[in-house]
């Protein structure tokens, strides 16, 4: 072996072990398609407890009261849970109450903020506005109806929260 | 030895090229297309239209044809929708829709209107008469095969469940055409099906119009509708708007190998923009008749 063969396995020597290294350091493929994050919206996915599936399953079914059952004795156990929240403020919804619903919103959002962020799988803010917007119109039938102000002062509070946190932002 | 090593030194460098890279995978997004008469039937006039979106848009758009009883269970796993006026109006309250653009068929553009037909020559001339009649009515989340026929009845001082003899629902899929042979061969008195329908089996020569009369006539009201659900991008939707209200009956899009005239394939005459109070006349008509979303239990 004279100087150029040596020159020629040691270049070779040097690519295979840059080559090994750069695999090694390699991050995934950035080309792969990765899955929309599909909206995880309370236990719809079958995911979470199976008292919520199950009444959201109830409430797709249009079995509102035994749905309502579900939820709340799922609250009563787990009073932090916000995602049974959300799903109350639905039933509430399909109660024609949307001051109830507007209630309930708030107070998931106060346990997951994710809930008014768009750029995220628990996004709410559609559901949202429109009980904003039947709450507002209910608040305002109510008061004209005589109810005093101070009665409907938790819901006005409830309502412009939300809108505050789901329109507040400057982008 | 010399020469061994070159070659080794040139297989190793080729080798350690790196192939091209893949193009860049297009974002995916899902529209949910509502079945009109039959899954096949739905995605083979509205599929073209996905493609033609996917290509106007630079995304990937998957059709998924889904049942109106099923549809907003699966709402949250969509991007756009594609459904009737009533389904939007519940996914609009219910769901955080919002409306993108009503679609032109027929004779009255976007709208259409819900009648209750009877062969000619029976003797009825108002909704008044079917008292003690049996009735076949369409899918029950049709704004102009249910909803709209139930209006009807109940302004004309009947109630469905007591003043007519029965009424019941065709099994299965085409459920508007089982509705007017349904009525055309005497199987039933009356039936409930969409003004548009009517004009669609006209056209295409499988209903002689005068072997059937329009006992009565609904509001018209908004037909179907594109949506787009709470996760869609804004900047898609906007995009999504101009394209639908761009299409034009020459656009065309090649699919399985063949070029297909986009809005002649779906049927339709074309896109029109909406606005969400455009759907209030089906609003009151859902609370008038205790439909969902104001249906109380």
């Amino acid at each position: 072996m004279d100087r150029l063969d040596a020159w020629g396995v040691g270049v070779v020597a040097v690519l295979l072990g840059s080559a090994a290294a750069l695999n090694a350091t390699q991050p995934p493929d950035a080309h792969s398609t990765t899955p929309r994050g599909v909206a995880v919206l309370t236990p719809a996915a079958g995911q979470g407890p199976a008292a919520l599936t199950r009444a959201r399953h109830l409430m797709e079914a249009d079995s509102v009261t035994e749905a309502e059952r579900l939820v709340d004795g799922h609250l009563q156990a787990h009073p932090d849970d916000a995602a049974a929240h959300v799903l109350r403020a639905e039933l509430w919804m399909r109660r024609q109450d949307p001051l109830a619903a507007v209630l309930e919103y708030r107070r998931a959002v106060l346990l997951e903020p994710d809930y008014l962020d768009r750029r995220t799988p628990l996004y709410q803010g559609g559901r949202m506005k429109t009980a904003m917007q039947e709450g507002t119109d209910e608040v305002a039938r109510r008061q004209a109806a005589g109810t005093q102000p101070e009665q409907l002062k938790v819901y006005r509070q409830a309502i412009h929260s939300l809108h505050k946190r789901l329109e507040g932002s400057c982008g | 030895m010399r020469t061994r090593a070159c070659l080794g030194l040139m297989v190793v460098s080729l080798a350690g090229c790196p192939s091209p890279a893949p193009p860049p995978a297009r974002p995916h997004v899902r529209m949910g297309f509502m079945i009109c008469n039959s899954r096949d039937e739905t995605l083979q006039r509205f599929g073209p239209l996905a493609v033609y979106l996917g290509e106007k848009l630079g995304v990937a758009v998957e059709a998924v044809a889904l049942d109106t009883v099923d549809f907003t269970k699966h709402v949250d796993t969509l991007d756009f929708t594609h459904t009737n006026s009533l389904l939007y109006v519940i996914m609009a309250r219910l769901h955080g829709v919002q409306v993108v653009a009503g679609e032109k068929a027929g004779n009255q553009g976007i709208r259409t209107q819900g009648a209750i037909i009877t062969q000619a020559q029976r003797p009825w001339t108002n909704a008044a008469d079917l008292r003690g009649a049996t009735l076949a009515f369409g899918p029950a989340l049709g704004p102009t095969s249910y909803m709209s026929q139930l209006d009807i009845l109940q302004k004309a001082g009947l109630d469905p469940d007591t003043d007519l003899a029965s009424y019941s629902f065709p099994p299965g899929s085409f459920k508007h055409e089982k509705v007017v042979y349904g009525v055309l061969f005497g199987k039933y008195d009356a039936g409930a099906v969409p003004l548009l329908d009517l004009e669609r089996m006209t056209r295409s020569g499988r209903l002689d119009p005068a072997d059937l009369k329009v006992l009565a006539l609904g509001e018209p009201i908004p037909y179907c509708t594109v949506a787009a659900t709470q996760r869609a991008d804004p900047a898609l939707v906007r995009q999504l708007r101009e394209t639908l209200l761009a299409l034009g009956p020459a656009d065309t899009v090649a699919v399985d190998g063949e070029t297909v005239k986009v809005l002649s394939r779906a049927n339709v005459d074309g896109y029109q923009g909406v606005h969400d109070r455009d759907y209030d006349g089906v609003r009151a008509m859902a609370k008038r008749t205790n439909m969902p979303p104001y249906q109380r239990f």
